[in-house]
């Protein structure tokens, strides 16, 4: 190899060793409900989910037909991958649409007036995206009584970022049951 | 309905046998995966699944325009597997096994001649070319295409010899075939169309008339009428339709006027639908046949099937 092409292989190695490292964990939730689109039969549902299943950390999946959803429930002490999840759609032959997620854990706020939300059972934290007005005043009460319960359209997470949360419900959470 | 006529064979000919082959066509049409009864469809089988369908059809052909007064009937059992590749690729085996019976008046009395085995195995492999989901909905259009082996006897006898071509189990031919499948369906009903042209090589100095058909089904949601959350069975009410044309067989070089033609095919039925399997019965009604010299016309084909996502 030449000496130009070697020192240009190194230096590139050099700047992504960084963005590597800060390559984040991945997501998981002990509760997520994804839409399927195309879905629209009895037998075709089980393809989803067999392939649902197979998604590292669900315990159970439930497919609602009419809603085109499906439910996924995980093992105790476990949590589900979310990043696996729209592979498996596209592996039953469908087209994944967005994840409702359930997070429970600890909500702050940083300093910026960011909100965040830790997964007590994963200990992941989530950047809670645009809470609304009334959403964030809820998030203050509950946030001084413990753990919340948040429901919300999960957005993988980009390059190092955090994962993040769009929250559409919240409610007092507290550890939830092992399952 | 509509015949062309040609000069009529001496009585008691053993040579009919376009009905026969019509019913070997029949009864092996690349039947698969999900909706549609009498042909394929594009809805998708997941990776690395498997789709096995076991299906009973029965035909009788009569209304013989000669005085043979010949009467065919036909049991087959066709077994389908389908695995899926990828997604969008999926690879179906159809493994017929026939019971043929064909029964004349000749000079000599009634007699009757039959055979039975398995039939000619159909491989071919289905590609999902576009897609688009919605909520609740899809719609697919995907291209297959396969090929017919000779795995089926095409020598078997009787004491009065070896059986005429179309009666024999297997054609003897490696036979080409392609098609498309488009697929579109809802939560409330389905419609499937097919167009599909399969080019029979020479075996023997016998080649099968090539065959193209045309097939459309439409699958209405009977029950239940109000969908509730969860993944109900489901009923449904079936209408298909299927065209096929078929040309001469060509025997030592010369067309078998007695073979070939178009039939179009009404079949009414039923399904019932749940995740795991698939109950579904038709019966194939022949509204239209124009068929060449005096091949003996389809009275009906019936179909009961069972397919089981494993």
């Amino acid at each position: 190899m030449k000496p130009l092409k070697l020192t240009l292989l190194l230096i590139t190695a050099i700047f992504l060793a960084p963005a590597l490292r800060a390559a984040p964990a991945a997501a998981g939730v002990r509760s997520a409900v994804v839409a399927v689109d195309g879905m629209s039969c009895p037998f075709c549902a089980f393809g989803v989910e067999k392939k649902l299943k197979e998604v590292s950390g669900v315990k159970s999946v439930t497919v609602d037909l009419k809603g085109g959803k499906a439910r996924m429930d995980a093992l105790a002490g476990k949590t589900i991958r979310i990043s696996e999840i729209p592979a498996a759609i596209r592996q039953a032959g469908f087209t994944p649409g967005v994840i409702e997620v359930v997070i429970v854990g600890p909500v702050k706020m940083d300093r910026q007036g960011g909100w965040f939300v830790e997964d007590d059972r994963s200990k992941e934290v989530y950047r809670l995206q645009d809470p609304g007005k009334d959403l964030q005043e809820q998030l203050y009460r509950l946030a001084k009584e413990g753990h919340v319960r948040i429901t919300g359209i999960f957005h993988p997470p980009q390059q190092d970022a955090r994962p993040t949360i769009t929250p559409q419900r919240v409610r007092k959470g507290g550890p939830w049951p092992e399952r | 309905m509509a015949r062309k006529m040609t000069p009529k064979h001496p009585r008691g000919s053993w040579i009919p046998l376009a009905a026969v082959l019509a019913a070997a066509a029949a009864l092996t049409a690349p039947a698969a995966l999900a909706a549609p009864i009498t042909f394929n469809t594009a809805l998708p089988v997941a990776k690395g699944e498997t789709v096995m369908r076991v299906q009973s059809k029965y035909l009788h052909a009569g209304d013989d325009p000669t005085p043979a007064d010949r009467r065919l009937d036909v049991w087959a059992f066709p077994i389908v597997g389908v695995y899926g590749l990828t997604p969008r690729l999926a690879a179906f085996a159809v493994l017929p096994i026939l019971n043929k019976k064909l029964d004349a008046s000749l000079p000599a009395g009634r007699r009757s001649r039959s055979v039975a085995g398995i039939g000619d195995l159909r491989l071919f492999a289905r590609y999902t070319l576009w897609q688009r989901d919605r909520p609740g909905r899809t719609l697919r259009i995907a291209p297959f295409a396969g090929l017919e082996t000779p795995t089926g006897r095409d020598d078997a006898a009787d004491d009065s010899g070896r059986l005429p071509r179309p009666l024999q189990p297997g054609s003897g031919s490696w036979d080409p075939f392609a098609g498309v499948v488009a697929t579109w369906q809802t939560l409330g009903w389905e419609f499937d169309a097919a167009a599909a042209y399969q080019y029979n090589t020479r075996a023997d100095d016998f080649r099968f008339g090539e065959e193209i058909r045309l097939d459309a089904s439409f699958q209405y949601r009977l029950w239940p009428r109000t969908l509730r959350t969860g993944v109900p069975a489901f009923v449904y009410g079936v209408l298909e339709g299927n065209l096929v044309q078929r040309a001469k067989n060509v025997s030592a070089g010369i067309d078998d006027p007695d073979s070939g033609g178009t039939t179009f095919y009404v079949a009414p039925g039923l399904q019932y639908v749940t995740r795991r399997m698939v109950v579904e019965a038709a019966i194939q009604l022949p509204v239209f046949q124009d068929l060449n010299g005096q091949a003996l016309e389809n009275d009906f084909i019936g179909t009961f099937s069972v397919r089981v996502n494993f």
